[in-house]
């Protein structure tokens, strides 16, 4: 083998071996190696590769285009990068607690963005929330992401591009369309629905519990075979509250059969009523997961009608029977009897806030912010106690709640942590992630009263919220 | 100069762990320090009750955030080192002003390198207080000796020709060993590099050439950090470099000077830093320096090397680069200096082709740069021809500072490019993932490390704002 007479030849023998392809050095680079020099192969490599250092590396025959900068969001302002990388990145600063979907939605809802050069340090944050902060946010990150959609201002969906918005977007905005075109709504999902995964299609059909009517039955029916056990479960659910429906009347059989009809009462005889649960039923959650699915599906107003009574009366007969009581809770979210709502927080379970938040509130067809406020005002009428507050239970009610609570509410939750006998920097950092901006400041001044390893992550997080809304996103 | 106060950021740097943080957390009331003072020049200390009769005792430099602690701690920094800083960092308590006492000038005595300002009671000639320098003076006197010291000379001068051999007999070694690898060919080098290489590091550790054991030693771990369609190239490229150190050094007598320390430096011969500063002809700088980034890596050796590298701005930039050597597990430490620095100070120069690594031989003091990074108006191609006459000043160059305005950063698949006219340089992969925000920020004034093939960016100015290498 005597061509080996250029770096790329040497390489090629190098790379297989010179026991195997000896170099032979005449001609070899010029006059790299002067006449008498040794020839070793050591010496060939050492020139060849001062050679190929000297000739740059060979560039790439074509370049990614550069993805158009369509996300219009403003980056969050410069005071703020820190203060976020502080919260949410690095050890012990956790990106998936109530705190960290604070900042989420308070960026959703302010219409920022991260900066794209936070986007490595927040990967976990970002991947976490990427459903609230959308899929333009993940732009440097999602060449092996799924698709999370894009991010869309709330106002801005329309008819024409609702489908590329994020599926909480895509459920609000159908949430939204059938307060006031219910059956366009309609078809919107009805042309959607097939293109989309099972997580996505339950959102859409819980979305169509706004401004339920007759004229959808067609279309549920047509649903009632989906392959997603949880679409279908949503699917009879709606069904079961449509009026004159077998379903419907299915269900208040199935309930009347499985409550007790009795009297009670030496003077005056009043009704009772007991539920059955189940046998197969253990532990709280199942039967929670149980009233939720069959309570859930029928309206307070309906049920009580079976047994001859009002709603109230039907409450005032279940009295002592917690299951039941938290049965027409459900119930009584499911008919908006908010009122009735507010009559079992008030006076029989004042906790039943917390009931809801195992099954969701879209298993109960609460979607839109607005539906939001009046659960939370009715199932939340009063003052808190602490035992009923964790920072897991807080962070479940933020997740339900999509957002910041009433002032009331968020008032009675922040109270209900500062009595709370084993206070903890996570609890005070989920009742702070709860806050709308109105109580912002005296939030902060309150914790700046505490212990620094109490208030010290909320602290940080009120500085974020108030610096975000004080800031003006502009496109 | 306004002189720079201890930051959170950098306190956080410091910190050798969480837990240290968190146990400095609960230090930070003032009822707890009897004492907390300042000499308004950078220099603090203070007095923490801690659970002995005794109160410990601190003193920090806010210059260069050097500390002392009396406490017992393996952890270095304490607790209360990083309580004393952060209470001055936080501006919330307040520090009586006073003169250093004896104990504060004691330490400051000891400590080498730049410190905030000389003790006050020597520069007003008070109080002589003792020194490493004054020890050093009794023990010359005692060893005055003439007979002694040239017994002492002559056993130095058989020390050194004994290491000498040895080096000649590892670097024969390397040679043959490099010979043996090329005849069985490095296509398959990679797979059998982590039991080679440790064997040659071994031997060349035995002969005394600590810098060449260290190259061989990394070589694998370096390779895995590949693309395997790149592993050959880089290993050609590692052991060519090794060879051509070896080699310049069995002819070092024919070299020129500059060229002849530098390889001898790369083979593993010290050079002190007393010795630096007292070599007449080393290079020496003097201006307000920029830091630009700091890095840090873990040798095989369990030694911690951290780069900070500097640029003094000027029309011609010139670069520079403080290397510490830390043990791991003993905590961040070194010269801590932060990208956004200004340092204005005096560097001299390790001797070499290409005078990049450097040692601070008098410190004025530290602030924040009041502005962002202005990169000289330097295209790509002018930058890459700078590269070009230092390889040729030194074959073996390694690192190189480069950095050049007008650049793209641009993706082809997963490998990211910094792009200028017809000039594609390859990011480095262990860079990629955390350079690509580059890509959406459009023309951009960029600083980074240039070995060759590929480029670890690691500061840039661009229309984003500052991006600085995590």
């Amino acid at each position: 083998m005597g061509s080996a007479v250029s770096p790329a030849g040497i390489f090629d023998a190098l790379m297989q071996g010179t026991a195997r392809r000896p170099l032979v050095p005449e001609g070899v680079l010029g006059n790299g190696i002067a006449p008498g020099e040794p020839c070793t192969a050591p010496r060939l490599m050492a020139l060849a590769v001062l050679v190929e250092l000297f000739d740059l590396p060979t560039a790439p025959t074509q370049f990614d285009d550069v993805a158009a900068q369509d996300d219009r969001r403003a980056i969050v302002p410069e005071n703020v990068r820190p203060l976020i990388l502080r919260l949410v990145s690095g050890k012990g600063n956790p990106s998936d607690d109530a705190a960290a979907l604070a900042l989420a939605l308070a960026l959703d809802a302010a219409g920022w963005r991260l900066h794209p050069f936070d986007l490595p340090r927040l990967d976990a944050f970002v991947r976490k929330h990427s459903e609230v902060l959308g899929q333009a946010v993940r732009g440097s990150t999602d060449q092996d992401a799924e698709r999370a959609g894009d991010w869309f201002a709330g106002d801005s969906l329309d008819p024409t591009n609702w489908t590329l918005a994020t599926s909480a977007r895509k459920a609000a905005f159908i949430a939204e369309l059938r307060g006031s075109e219910p059956a366009r709504a309609r078809a919107l999902v009805e042309a959607q629905l097939p293109l989309e995964k099972a997580d996505v299609r339950l959102r859409l059909i819980d979305a169509l519990a706004t401004s339920l009517s007759g004229d959808d039955r067609p279309f549920l029916e047509s649903l009632a075979n989906d392959r997603a056990p949880t679409v279908k479960q949503a699917v009879t659910r709606l069904l079961a509250r449509l009026p004159g429906t077998g379903a419907a009347a299915a269900q208040i059989e199935e309930l009347v059969s499985r409550i007790t009809e009795g009297k009670a009462g030496l003077l005056r005889k009043r009704v009772t009523l007991k539920l059955q649960l189940p046998a197969n039923l253990k532990g709280p959650a199942p039967i929670t997961d149980w009233l939720a699915a069959n309570f859930g599906a029928v309206s307070s107003a309906t049920l009580a009608a079976a047994f001859g009574l009002s709603s109230e009366a039907m409450l005032e007969a279940a009295q002592g029977d917690d299951e039941l009581v938290k049965g027409i809770a459900f119930a009584a979210c499911a008919g908006r009897e908010w009122s009735l709502l507010a009559e079992i927080a008030r006076r029989q379970a004042p906790h039943i806030w917390a009931e809801f938040l195992q099954p969701g509130l879209a298993a109960f067809g609460v979607v839109s912010p607005a539906e939001r406020s009046q659960w939370i005002s009715a199932a939340m009428p009063g003052a808190v106690a602490p035992g009923a507050l964790n920072s897991w239970v807080l962070t479940a009610l933020h997740e339900a709640f999509a957002g910041p609570l009433p002032p009331a509410q968020a008032q009675a939750i922040f109270a209900g942590a500062q009595k709370a006998s084993h206070p903890n920097a996570d609890l005070f950092a989920a009742a702070t992630a709860l806050m709308p901006f109105e109580l912002l400041v005296d939030v902060r001044a309150a914790l700046g009263r505490m212990p620094a390893e109490l208030g010290a992550r909320a602290s940080l997080l009120t500085d974020i919220l108030i610096s975000l809304n004080q800031g003006t996103a502009q496109p | 100069m306004k002189r720079l106060s201890l930051s959170l950021e950098k306190i956080e740097r410091l910190a050798p762990d969480q837990a240290s943080l968190a146990a400095a957390k609960k230090l930070l009331k003032p009822s707890g320090w009897p004492t907390l003072e300042d000499d308004g020049d950078g220099l603090i200390w203070g007095e923490c009750q801690g659970s002995g009769s005794t109160p410990y005792r601190i003193a920090v430099t806010e210059l260069d955030a050097g500390y002392k602690c009396t406490c017992p701690s393996r952890k270095f920094p304490c607790k209360h080192s990083l309580a004393l800083m952060w209470m001055r960092a936080d501006g919330n308590v307040a520090f009586n002003r006073g003169t250093p006492p004896q104990w504060v000038n004691d330490w400051l005595g000891r400590r080498r390198g730049p410190v905030a300002g000389k003790p006050k009671a020597e520069d007003e000639g008070e109080v002589a207080r003792p020194s490493i320098a004054a020890v050093a003076d009794e023990e010359e006197q005692e060893s005055n000796d003439p007979a002694a010291l040239a017994r002492a000379e002559a056993q130095r001068a058989r020390n050194r020709e004994k290491r000498e051999e040895l080096v000649a007999s590892g670097i024969a070694a390397m040679d043959q060993w490099i010979a043996d690898q090329l005849e069985r060919g490095i296509a398959g080098f990679d797979q059998r590099a982590a039991q080679d290489c440790a064997t040659l590091a071994k031997r060349l550790v035995d002969a005394k050439a600590g810098g060449l054991a260290n190259r061989i030693a990394m070589l694998p771990a370096q390779l895995f950090g590949l693309d395997e369609q790149h592993r050959s190239l880089a290993a050609a490229r590692a052991l060519s470099a090794a060879y051509l150190i070896g080699q310049a050094y069995t002819r070092q007598d024919a070299l020129p000077d500059l060229l002849r320390t530098d390889v001898r430096q790369a083979i593993g011969w010290s050079m002190t830093r007393e010795a630096l500063l007292e070599d007449p002809v080393a290079l020496k700088v003097d201006g307000v320096w920029r830091v630009l980034a700091a890095r840090d890596e873990v040798q095989p050796d369990r030694l911690r090397r951290i780069e900070t590298w500097l640029e003094r701005q000027s029309d011609e930039p010139v670069y520079a680069v403080l290397i510490d050597y830390i043990p791991v597990g003993g905590g961040a430490s070194g010269n801590m200096y932060m990208p956004g620095e200004l340092l204005d100070a005096e560097l001299v120069f390790y001797p070499s082709p290409v005078p990049l690594r450097a040692q601070i031989v008098g410190h004025r003091g530290t602030r924040a740069a009041d502005g962002r990074w202005q990169c000289a108006n330097r295209p790509l191609p002018s930058a890459i021809d700078a590269w070009r006459r230092a390889l040729s000043d030194k074959p073996w160059l390694g690192d190189y500072p480069l950095s050049a305005s007008g650049v793209a950063v641009r993706s082809a698949g997963d490998a990211l490019f910094a792009v200028s006219g017809d000039i594609a340089l390859p990011i480095a992969a262990s860079s990629a993932e955390v350079a690509r925000p580059l890509c959406e920020a459009g023309e951009l004034a960029m600083f980074g490390l240039w070995d060759g093939s590929g480029l670890t960016p690691l500061l840039a100015e661009t229309q984003l704002g500052e991006w600085v290498a995590p």
